[in-house]
């Protein structure tokens, strides 16, 4: 049924293993989706709402307004979502609680205090404060709502980033004694990696701010808002998509310096080589251990990798089958990831030219592509955690604990139960119920009380000013 | 006092911060698909702007447990799989039901009836959660029964506090029936009401709470803050009995993994800062309530 290496090797329930990671794969994968949403549109929101308090400018309110309404939604999607990676951490991974609870259960408590109860609290104050608190106190809370949503991605990115580079603890009799914790907290992928996650989050809420800015001008409604709106996520992918690409390369040298396996995966590289080239596409072969076909540029992946020309690539090969992760699902995520990475700072200098020829609204072409491009941030963060997470297997603790070792001995029908019952529910209310609800947002756009402003972009200059 | 035992405390006493706070939120959600729209503007007003606070008391609690208890967690979460998906996908359903209902225009009613028939399911949730948390080693449906009608009182009397929708007489039936299964309760586990200074004081406080309040009610309705520190006045008392019963069972169930762990400083170090935290995070939303309480209008973001 199944031919991965990995599991023959293994020689245990291989449709529990794979059952438990797909069941845990897709719960995550619609979780971080809301955090990353959150992390952006709190940022935002910061940002609007310190420009209303120093201009005063009515649009600036207003965009705060709509904004907050989304990040409510999304913000309760993220709890609720949330709720299911604890518990799976129980009911899926008991082993993985017991070896590992003693070093990540102690971040995650940190998490909750730091940072949950932070922003749960100033979140009531934000969202519902609007004419009950004054400005400065209502500033104040999202501001620390934002803190909070940071400062969680930071606990979660240390606590991932552990279980990638793991030290400042010593592994005996089947537990992880910590002998540092300011080395597991900031062990070394953690502050490349966090930083990688919260511009991502950055960017990808930034397209979604475009798409609606976009899809507002080619409707001709709340123009002036749109346009506003719309030059703000252009000003910051223009710092923010640059940057990432940057960070992303930071990144890419701490996995070839520790992870060279993964490395290997992401460049579809079998051989160990110096002056390694980069495979553009390729059709990969983990049966046969090798590529059947490829398109490759001589010496880009060393270059990129260990920034010299004839730099050494470890190969797939050093490592036997039961060591391999899927490479075939992490060398064509990464290129996922990257080419939307592309498209994104590609848009972003078209949108500037326009702007800078002064032509911006007029060019309707490109506002249809910014409507059809929003979700390309989230598909390349999420094909980013793809490559990360699926580029560590078979390790859950990269080089010391695997994961068919701390997967739950629970019943076969069990788990494909829970599997079954979290598609449908997961399904119906996160894809179904908060798409339609946020489409709908989209839909009705931002409240203006006077049918004849919707409509004219001259009179909502003056009466957001 | 050791790390583990001054972990335990705080995950109790987080614990039972959930099951009031959220008790009642419960409780006003069972009702507020069977209330006038009044009432249910009164409800959503009162329980959205902490909504997120009370599920962040859980989402602590078991991150707590998952940290401290590694391997309880672990044996907890694997023998009750099924239990925990259904309340997981009940938690789900319900903040879903109030985010949808707030935004819903069409199907509005669908999903105040969604949320009023899941928090209906998650009480019963609460009630087997506390079943098995109190008793691990073994499970008896009179403890059940008797944790049921404790529950139930309880939040019936939390939820009866804010809409006052019993008469005199049935909240003097309420109050002794909350009375009488208390102390059911605390004779099936074996503890003595007067066995220990501390306890038994608290206890006496609790029902002399009980007394003031009941002979308030059949004069005037009592104010509602009056109300509501009786009622958590109560609960904790009994969470202290409860906690006595706890802690050999964990302790004794993960005592090997947590030497390791004991041993390191930090976590002493993080556990002193969740005491000092917890108070301030206490008073930001008694802030937060006293800011929303001149409310009137349905609220909206």
């Amino acid at each position: 049924m199944y031919s991965d290496p990995i599991i023959k090797h293994v020689g245990i329930s291989m449709t529990l293993l794979l059952l438990s990671r797909l069941q845990f794969a897709l719960t995550i994968s619609f979780h971080i989706i809301f955090p990353a949403f959150s992390i952006g549109l709190a940022t935002y929101l910061v940002v609007i709402e310190g420009m209303w308090l120093k201009t005063g400018h009515k649009v600036y309110y207003r965009t705060a307004r709509y904004f907050s309404k989304i990040l409510a939604l999304t913000f309760g999607m993220g709890i609720i979502s949330g709720l299911a990676m604890a518990f799976q951490m129980g009911t899926n991974w008991a082993g993985f609680s017991k070896i590992v609870g003693p070093v990540l259960g102690v971040l995650f408590t940190l998490e909750s205090l730091t940072a949950f109860f932070v922003e749960a609290t100033f979140l009531g104050f934000m969202l519902f404060g609007w004419h009950l608190v004054s400005k400065r106190l209502h500033f104040f809370s999202t501001i620390m709502v934002c803190f909070g949503v940071t400062l969680s991605a930071f606990w979660i990115m240390a606590a991932n980033s552990w279980m990638h580079t793991p030290s400042g603890v010593v592994y005996e009799n089947g537990h992880f004694i910590v002998k540092n914790w300011l080395l597991v907290v900031f062990n070394p992928s953690t502050l490349p990696r966090f930083t990688h996650m919260i511009i991502a989050s950055y960017i990808a809420t930034l397209m979604i701010i475009a798409m609606i800015s976009a899809f507002n001008i080619l409707r001709k409604r709340f123009q002036y808002f749109a346009l506003k709106n719309l030059k703000l996520a252009l000003i910051f992918l223009t710092i923010f998509a640059p940057l990432q690409i940057i960070i992303g390369d930071l990144v890419g040298l701490k996995i070839h310096h520790y992870q060279p396996v993964k490395t290997a995966a992401i460049e579809g590289l079998w051989e160990t080589k110096n002056g390694a080239p980069l495979v553009l596409f390729a059709n990969i072969s983990q049966h046969e251990r090798k590529n059947t076909y490829s398109v490759e540029i001589p010496k880009l992946a060393s270059l990129i990798n260990t920034h010299h020309l004839n730099g050494e690539l470890k190969g797939l090969n050093i490592v036997p089958n039961s060591e391999l992760p899927r490479v075939s699902v992490v060398f064509y995520s990464f290129r996922v990831m990257v080419g939307l990475g592309f498209l994104i700072v590609m848009l972003t200098f078209i949108g500037l030219y326009y702007w800078l020829k002064d032509s911006l609204t007029s060019q309707y072409w490109y506002h249809r592509l910014l409507v059809i491009c929003a979700p390309s941030g989230f598909i390349a963060l999420l094909t980013g955690w793809f490559t990360s997470e699926v580029g560590r297997q078979p390790w859950v603790v990269y080089g010391l604990v695997k994961t068919h070792d701390v997967v739950s001995q629970v019943s076969l029908k069990q788990v494909i139960n829970g599997f079954v019952v979290i598609i449908i529910t997961y399904g119906l209310i996160f894809g179904v119920g908060y798409l339609s609800f946020f489409f709908k947002m989209i839909k009705k756009g931002p409240v203006i009380k006077s049918r004849k402003l919707i409509n004219n972009p001259i009179q909502q200059e003056k009466h957001y000013v | 006092m050791s790390s583990p035992t001054l972990t335990i405390y705080i995950l109790i006493c987080t614990l039972l911060i959930y099951l009031i706070q959220d008790g009642r939120t419960l409780m006003l959600c069972v009702f507020s698909a069977f209330n006038t729209k009044q009432n249910r503007v009164n409800i959503f007003n009162d329980i959205l702007p902490s909504w997120d606070a009370n599920q962040t008391w859980l989402v602590f609690t078991i991150a707590g447990l998952y940290g401290g208890f590694p391997i309880y967690f672990g044996e907890l979460m694997t023998q009750h799989y099924s239990f925990f998906l259904v309340l997981l996908l009940l938690l789900i359903l319900r903040g879903a039901s109030i985010e949808f209902y707030i935004k819903s225009t069409k199907f509005k009613y669908l999903w105040l009836f969604s949320l009023s028939m899941s928090s209906l399911m998650i009480l019963a949730c609460h009630i087997f959660l506390c079943t098995l948390l109190i008793s691990p080693s073994y499970f008896s449906l009179d403890q059940l029964f008797v944790i049921a009608a404790f529950i139930l009182w309880f939040n019936l009397t939390q939820a009866d506090c804010f809409l006052f929708f019993l008469n005199y007489y049935s909240r003097l039936i309420l109050a002794p029936g909350l009375f009488l299964t208390t102390t059911i309760l605390l004779n099936l586990f074996d503890i003595s009401v007067w066995q220990g200074n501390l306890t038994s004081l608290i206890f006496l406080f609790g029902v002399a709470f009980l007394i003031i309040f009941l002979t308030l009610s059949i004069f005037s309705y009592p104010p509602r803050w009056f109300s509501k520190t009786m009622l958590y006045y109560l609960f904790a008392s009994n969470g202290f009995f409860i906690i006595q019963k706890l802690i050999p069972d964990l302790i004794m169930l993960d005592y090997d993994g947590l030497t390791s762990v004991t041993k390191n400083t930090s976590y002493l170090v993080i556990n002193t800062f969740s005491i000092f935290l917890l108070p301030l995070i206490a008073l930001g939303l008694a802030k937060m309530k006293m800011v929303f309480s001149n409310n009137y209008d349905e609220i909206s973001y």
